[in-house]
This record gives structure tokens, sequence and C-alpha cells, in this order.
């Protein structure tokens, strides 16, 4: 059993060195909410105009670098701890604790703003991953969904990392593409679950699986790994792996591209508008049987009437809502010319979003 | 009572080079170690093997008894201190207190008051960021860490690379004081052999990956020789002598040798008109690498 020490020691190696990730993270913040602040102040603005928004695509970015960054930076700390008389396994479990603490710090992080968000926002409720944004509890299976994917990310980029730090440049750059290359194939599945969601238990499932697999992969690699630091120097067998694992990449990416743009079509139209006295906006699409239309409808309407309807080749409603709504089902799609129309009459203060996905 | 140190058969190469070959070492309690060799000769390879940092290729290494590799309650009891700015290159964020808080972390005698001590003895700035040091200041922090780490095997590689002459008496003073209240083993690598021979009392010599000898620095000064007379009665008088350098100035000569001289022999070889005086350490370690055929300790 590893000894509670030596985790807090390598955890404060950890923190000495990552540190300053989180001061930029934080000042990245901090300059955006003063900015907001400065600008709400300046115009005399009502607190609403505060735009949380703005934050989250700054947060995101500043999150995708600090999901590498933190364990490359782990990595980069084996040399350092195993001078520290650390053994292989004690530096895989306390990087595995860091990766969950760090995870689960910005899973909080997110999950607070984008909470803020969904309860602030007025307007058409944002839709993530299946999931619309319109409450605090609508946040739960977002943030257990990333806290898991978080974590797994961490332990892939540890686990290139760790092969970098063993094998050298061109074996860590392999072994690289060849993650990519799987990721590729599965983009379809990975870009219908980012807009549809579906069964977050089965994405749980599998994102452990695969977390599970790439720690045991970072057991082996760390097993043998020495204070040295790699050099990059090209050998004729790693110089062949990276090639072949080039030409995989190459077909995987070709592969997945055509997985995703063979079975499926999109539809996707929105609108907004201060008063309507009234109108109707139709257009239909073909279905070639044996198919399912994933359809989102979201609308925000403060009088009025705001419809949609969705009718069969046999000019069956098989879809219809009205007024402010946030729904999203599955249609089972018959061979025809299926018709979709928004009807609008003396409505004010108007949203809409129809965004759906045709899939075999 | 196991030795410190066992090491047996041990090999290491690093692709197609071999650093280490067929090692067998061992190492008493408490006694201090001097590692020497040339640039190359294998002797940060030993250190970081013995560390557990690199793994052997071959062959075994018992630290108290115990199989080094992945053993926490071995480890424990190793402070390894290597040239401190390639260390510092995975942690170039930290300050010099980051340094010692992290070290009081892994070890478990740290000794915080011995550690203000040196702090305050070598003038450190805690607060110095690890890109404002210089070579002599990392040097003085890697000692700091050392000593005060009062961890049984102690492994220094060459600790003070920058400091000036003053600093490092001043290391081999507190080093002196230090191991005499509290004994452990250590082993001292070094180019400044000279300096820290008063310190050593075994030698183990390395060259090109091998074991060139291990006796203890009472053994070497009594086996080693300088010759000096005229070269017809040298060459007469040492035939059966093994002899390792020979430096000719007209018909005079001096012939350095590693080899005994007895009680009896000395006077003889004083009768004859030649001086007899004792190699230094540095010399015969340079003698020793430069002309290593047919010896082997």
């Amino acid at each position: 059993m590893l000894n509670p020490t030596v985790i807090k020691a390598h955890l404060g190696v950890y923190w000495r060195t990552q540190k300053i990730l989180f001061l930029i993270f934080f000042t990245i913040l901090i300059v955006n909410l003063s900015l907001q602040t400065f600008i709400v102040t300046i115009i005399n603005a009502s607190p609403q105009s505060f735009n949380i928004a703005t934050l989250l695509p700054t947060l995101i970015g500043v999150l995708i670098g600090m999901l590498v960054a933190i364990p490359i930076i782990q990595v980069t700390s084996i040399p350092y701890l195993l001078t520290l008389g650390s053994r292989r396994k004690d530096i895989l479990f306390s990087s595995t604790v860091n990766n969950a603490l760090y995870t689960t710090g910005i899973t909080a992080i997110l999950s607070t703003l984008l909470g803020i968000y969904a309860t602030t926002s007025n307007d058409l409720a944002a839709i993530y991953m299946g999931t619309f944004l319109t409450g605090w509890s609508s946040i739960l299976p977002i943030s257990l969904f990333n806290l898991f994917l978080f974590f797994l990310v961490t332990n892939i980029i540890f686990f290139i990392g760790a092969t970098f730090q063993r094998w050298g440049l061109m074996w860590g750059l392999g072994s690289l593409l060849l993650i990519l290359s799987f990721s590729v194939i599965f983009l379809k599945e990975f870009y219908h679950f980012y807009l549809w969601g579906e069964s977050y238990l089965f994405a749980h499932l599998v994102i452990i699986l695969i977390s599970v697999f790439f720690v045991s992969l970072s057991t082996l690699t760390l097993s043998k790994i020495e204070v040295r630091s790699y050099r990059p120097r090209i050998t004729f067998p790693s110089f062949i792996f990276f090639v072949g694992m080039l030409i995989i990449l190459i077909s995987s990416s070709y592969h997945g591209v055509d997985r995703l743009s063979s079975d499926t079509s999109t539809i996707n139209i929105n609108d907004r508008f201060v008063s309507y006295d009234q109108g109707v906006r139709e257009n239909s699409f073909y279905s070639a049987g044996n198919q399912n239309l994933h359809l989102s409808w979201r609308s925000h309407i403060k009088e009025g009437d705001l419809v949609i309807t969705l009718k069969s080749p046999t000019h069956e409603i098989a879809y219809t809502a009205s007024g402010s709504t946030n729904e999203m089902v599955t249609i089972p799609l018959t061979e025809g010319e299926w018709n979709y129309s928004v009807t609008v009459k003396n409505a004010f203060d108007g949203r809409y979003s129809f965004r759906g996905l045709i899939k075999k | 009572m196991k030795n410190a140190i066992e090491i047996y058969n041990l090999t290491k190469e690093y692709g197609n080079t071999i650093a280490l070959e067929n090692v067998t070492i061992s190492c008493a309690h408490n006694k201090i170690y001097g590692l020497l060799g040339r640039n190359g000769a294998g002797k940060t390879t030993l250190m970081h093997l013995l560390a557990g940092q690199l793994l052997p290729t071959e062959g075994s290494i018992h630290i108290y008894g115990e199989n080094v590799y992945e053993n926490h309650e071995a480890l424990a009891k190793i402070c390894y201190i290597g040239p401190f700015s390639n260390i510092n290159n995975y942690v170039k964020a930290y300050r010099v207190r980051d340094f010692f808080k992290t070290a009081s972390l892994f070890y478990p005698n740290w000794d915080q008051d011995f550690a203000d001590k040196l702090i305050r003895l070598f003038s450190l700035d805690i607060k110095k960021h690890y890109r404002n040091l210089s070579s002599g200041m990392l040097s003085m922090v890697s000692i700091v860490i050392s000593l005060a780490s009062r961890a049984p095997l102690t492994l220094l590689d060459e600790p003070y690379t920058g400091l000036d002459a003053a600093a490092r008496q001043e290391f081999y003073d507190v080093l002196a004081e230090d191991y005499s209240n509290h004994p452990r083993t250590i082993i001292f690598s070094t180019h400044l052999i000279d300096e820290a021979s008063k310190l050593f009392e075994d030698v183990i010599l390395l060259h090109q990956g091998q074991i060139l000898l291990q006796k203890s620095l009472e053994t070497l000064e009594e086996s080693s020789f300088v010759i000096t007379g005229d070269e017809e009665i040298l060459k007469s008088v040492l035939s059966n002598k093994n002899i390792i350098r020979i430096e000719n100035m007209g018909r005079r000569a001096a012939y350095s040798l590693y080899d005994t001289l007895s009680e009896q022999e000395k006077p003889v070889l004083t009768q004859a008109g030649l001086e007899v005086r004792s190699l230094t350490l540095q010399q015969l370690f340079v003698y020793l690498t430069a002309n290593k055929e047919g010896l082997r300790c």
C-alpha cells in the first residue's frame, strides 16, 4: 500500500510545478470578468448585461490547454521524483490521483459556470450533449460525464508523455498517431453524442474501461522508466513505427470522415424576431426509409403562437409542438417526402431552433 | 551484519554502449568511499543504479540486504545528489525553498534545524528562483539537501560544481563534522581528488566501466611510490615491481610504482642514492587510468 506521506510528497511536487498554470488560468478568468465589469459600469447597464456566455469559450480554451499541460508536466517530473527515491508505481499512482483531483476541480468550475448560464438565460435554452441547460439539475449528467471524460483525456496524455519519456521522440509521436487513429474512426459516434447525448450510462462505462486500459498501459511503460530523459534520436525501427502509424492515421481519417458523411444528413433552421404578424416557413426532406430522425426543437416566445409540425409522406402529423418548448425526440422515418413547417401568428419577441439529424 | 552495499556482476548497457561491465563491489556501514574515475568511466551510472534511478541490464544491487528496485524501504535510505542543474530541468518553476520543502517531504530523517544552519552558513537566499541561481549556489542547495537528509546511504556525485575553494573547504569541514556526529555510508565521486582525499576511508577506482581497484586509503598510501634517481640503478632494483609510469630526465628518471616496498627494501633503495616518496592519490589515479595495461586488482 502506498504510503500517504509519499502521495503528499508527490502531490507537493506537482503543485509546485503546476501552480503557474493555475495562475495563468485564474488570470485569464479575472481579466475577462474585470473587463466585463468595467464595460457594464461604463455603459451604466444592469447586472443582467454581464454575459456569462462569453466566459465559456475562454474557459474551455484554457481547460483544453490545461488538460494537455498538467499530465505533461507530471511526466517531466518523473526524473526528479526518481532522484528523490520514488518508486515507479508510486509516481503513476500519485499522477492518477492528481489527474482525478484536477479534473474534479475543473469539472466543478465548468459546471458552476454552465449552471449560472443555464439559470440566468432568459432566451432559448442552450443544448449540450443532448441536455437542455435549463437549470442546476440539468448540469448533473453533464458534470458526471465531463468528470470521466477529462479524467480519460489526462490519462491518455500522461501515457503518451510516458512513451516519449521512455522510448523517445519517434515512438512517442507514433503512439500519439495511433491513439488519434482510433479516435477518428469513432468521429461519428463522438459527433452524435456531442449533439444528441443518448445513453450516458453506456458512455460512462466505455470511458471508464478506456481509462483503466490507459492507466494499465502507463503502468507497463513506467515499470522500466529511467532517470534519463529521452533524446530526440531517430532509429530505424522507431522511424518505421512512426511512418506506419502515419499511414494508419491517414487511412483511419479517410474511413472516419467517410463514416461521418455517408450515413447522416443534417437539417438546421433557426430564426428570431421582435414581432411577427403571420407566416409559415416550410421545407421538406426525402427519406429512403428505415432511418431515424433525431430532432431537437427549442422555442421561446413572449406572446402569440409558434408551432412546429412534421408530417409523414402520408400527411400524418409525426411531431408537433407549440409555444416555448425544449424537446428532443427520435422519429422513425418511412420512405418518401417528409414535410416540416414553422407557423408564426401574432407573435412578439420570439426565437426558435430546429435541428435534425437523419441517420441510417 | 550485512554490508551497506552489495553489488554483484553488475552490467549496464545503453543501446550498444557498455557503461558498466561485471562490476562486483561491497561497501561497509558507516564509511566514506571515494569513487574515482575519468570522464565516462561509469561513476554517474553506478550512482544512478545504486539509487534505483536506472535499471541494471544484468547483475544485482542490494542496499542493506534489500533489492533496491521498487523497494520503498530501501529507497527511503538513499539520498543521491548529482549535478544539480540536471535535476532542475524538470522543476524550473521552483524556488530554493521549494527544493528544501520537497526534500523534507521525501527523506524520513530530514533535519530541518541542520538545514537552516547550512542555509545560513552558505548565505543562501531561499526566496531566489532557480533560474537566478549561479552554478555554485545550485551546488550549495544540493549540498544542503544531501547533508540534511541524513540518509543512511548518501551518494554525492560531483556535488560542488561551481563552488569556490573557500566554499568547498566549508563543505569538507561540515561533512567531516556531521559524519563524525552522524556516521553513515557516503559514496563521494569527485575529480578534485587531492582536496577530497582527506575525507576518504576507502577508494573505488572505475575505469572504462570496470572496477580497477577497491582499497582502503591507508593501503593505497603504503603501496604507491615515486622513486627518483639514476635510471640504470632504478631499472636494476625495480625490475620485479609493478611500474605504472616512467619519467625520464636525462640520466635521471622518476619511476612510479603501484606495489609494496618492504621495510628491508626501503633502506636499500636509499643507500643506492634513490629518493623514495609516496604518490598522492591524484597522481596514482592519473597514472593508473592512463596506463592500465596489465593491472587488475
